[in-house]
């Protein structure tokens, strides 16, 4: 599957994780939970660990995904003045 | 002893006398919509929101977002808030993957309780472990057994949810022998057209039950179990207004003792030996100064009372002579030399004349003492009324009787076979007393109840034992 075409199941991928972020899923649970196909899956969910999304842990079929919440920063203090060098 | 840890749900921490045994695994097993669910969230939510504890829901079928939204729709309960103060996970996984996670050294779930110093654990639901086990019998319990000592490991109170596939309750699943308690949830028509949902509690290691059905609801709080044995109380009463009947054990089940101006009523059958009881009443009220009024029966003589006194200590006609204690006898009777003037014949009367002499000078006598301060209990066998008066007599008089009684503030126990006296009557009689004890005899046991207090609580059924000292018997 091209990349472009992989837009859909990164998307899908991505709101399951996002919706459901203390998931743990090989792939053969991800092919129950979406109702896709593993040889569709792994692509889309080597993009996904490249880009960050999810974290793989161990190798081959036996690997499992799991989300990493990104890091957003709710709270700063922003000074009234900056400091002078 | 274990420490026992609150499950939040008020009406099954008062079950389980408190809680959970700290670190226990314990199975809740029901059909489908049974409430299994909201209880293992409830138990995780109560304990991070009221115990600071926190804990991990594993849910192999149910996607956690559907949970999280269900319970904030039904309960308000915000669990991705929770999870964002560190005090819950809910973890969507594979019953394989969790397994494999919870064996591996540091895997995923060591590192997730260490992270959240995790103190409970839900697993929603351990029946999946059979097709992961390929319904291999010997491998599920392999299974179970390896994760309940994995969750003994991180000392974790674990609630594992179980369907209950077999609707014959006398099958016992060989998971229930592996885990440390079962309380089962299940729903029965009711009133033909309802449904009622029962918990009941089938075993706990390591901390006493309230045993029996406890009725529960599902309300906007979560699930909220009833008392099994629970009516709706009156009002309170100071201890002050409280006699002990010498029995400890039924003294602490009626909240201190019978309330005083109280009429009780003990239902025995007649295998039941109801005499220790009444032994221990009667000489806990003369030890208390009280005074007494007692019909004798048919069965029961002057003298017969005297040795029954003495084996409790209380010398009968000491008490005559202090004028404390007065008969009314049914039967033509001799008494000893002396007791003569404690003793009122009836025997001669008929109905109207029986009436007359309890109006003319049984409640004077009463009336004139009780002003006194003298505080009076009365006891009699109703059988013998029966017997003596007629059913039709006893229904007519003995709420007028009863009324009287209570105005004065006079205790009465009253002894009674409700299966002689059939259904109605006995149905009319325990309208009218405030309390009502029932002994019996079943196979080689006999047992003790409380089915009707003053303060709503019934009892479970007890087994009374001889004991070689006063009060001679014992409710275990």
């Amino acid at each position: 599957m091209e990349k472009k075409e992989s837009l859909p199941l990164q998307m899908e991928c991505t709101m399951l994780f996002q919706a459901n972020p203390y998931m743990i899923e090989s792939i053969s649970g991800l092919e129950r939970r979406l109702g896709r196909q593993e040889e569709d899956l792994k692509p889309v969910l080597n993009i996904l660990v490249k880009q960050g999304i999810l974290q793989q842990i161990g190798e081959g079929t036996a690997s499992l995904y799991r989300y990493k919440e990104p890091v957003i920063i709710t709270d700063m203090d922003i000074p009234d003045k900056l400091e002078s060098p | 002893m274990h420490k026992q840890i609150s499950t939040g749900i008020q009406g099954l921490d008062a079950i389980l006398y408190g809680g959970i045994p700290d670190g226990s695994a314990i199975i809740i097993e029901g059909a489908p919509g049974t409430g299994k669910t909201t209880l293992g969230v409830q138990f995780l939510y109560e304990g991070a929101v009221q115990a600071d504890e926190a804990g991990i829901l594993i849910t192999f079928e149910e996607f956690p977002e559907q949970i999280y939204s269900d319970m904030k729709s039904s309960f308000r309960w915000d669990l991705r808030q929770l999870e964002k103060e560190n005090k819950l996970r809910v973890v969507g996984l594979s019953p394989d993957v969790l397994l494999e996670q919870m064996m591996k050294p540091d895997g995923l779930i060591e590192q997730m309780i260490h992270e959240i110093d995790c103190k409970r654990i839900v697993i929603d639901s351990i029946s999946l472990f059979r097709y992961f086990t390929a319904a291999n019998d010997f491998e599920e319990r392999r299974v179970l057994y390896q994760l309940r000592n994995i969750l003994r490991k991180f000392k974790l109170t674990s609630l594992l949810l179980q369907e209950q596939s077999d609707l014959n309750v006398s099958h016992v699943p060989f998971s229930h022998f592996i885990v440390d308690g079962v309380i089962r949830l299940s729903v029965r028509p009711h009133l033909d057209v309802f449904r009622k949902r029962i918990l009941e509690v089938v075993k706990m290691r390591g901390t006493r039950i309230i045993e029996g059905e406890h009725t529960y609801r599902i309300t906007d709080k979560g699930i909220y179990p009833l008392n099994a044995a629970q009516t709706i109380a009156e009002h309170h009463r100071e201890a002050k207004d409280k006699i002990s009947t010498g029995i400890k054990e039924l003294d602490h089940l009626l909240d201190g003792g019978m309330d005083r101006g109280a009429v009780y009523m003990l239902d025995t059958n007649s295998r039941a030996n109801y005499m220790p009881l009444i032994g221990s009443i009667l000489s806990e009220r003369l030890s208390s100064q009280d005074h007494l009024l007692t019909v004798l029966s048919s069965t029961q003589t002057v003298e017969e009372l005297d040795t029954l006194m003495s084996r409790h200590n209380i010398e009968l006609g000491k008490v005559i002579n202090e004028k404390r204690v007065h008969f009314i006898e049914h039967y033509n009777r001799q008494v000893p030399s002396g007791w003569e003037k404690a003793v009122y014949y009836v025997n001669g009367l008929d109905n109207e004349g029986y009436d007359q002499f309890l109006r003319n000078k049984c409640y004077p006598l009463i009336q004139s003492e009780i002003s006194c301060e003298t505080k009076w209990f009365v006891y009699y066998d109703l059988n013998t009324i029966i017997s003596e008066r007629g059913t039709d007599y006893v229904l007519r008089s003995f709420a007028k009787e009863a009324a009287f009684a209570r105005s004065l503030g006079m205790t009465v126990l009253v002894l009674c076979n409700f299966k002689e006296v059939g259904e109605q009557v006995a149905s009319f009689l325990e309208r009218t007393t405030n309390g009502v004890f029932k002994t019996w005899v079943d196979g080689s046991n006999q047992y003790l109840q409380v089915t009707k207090a003053s303060n709503g609580q019934l009892s479970e059924p007890y087994l009374l034992e001889s004991t070689k000292e006063h009060p001679f018997i014992r409710l275990i």
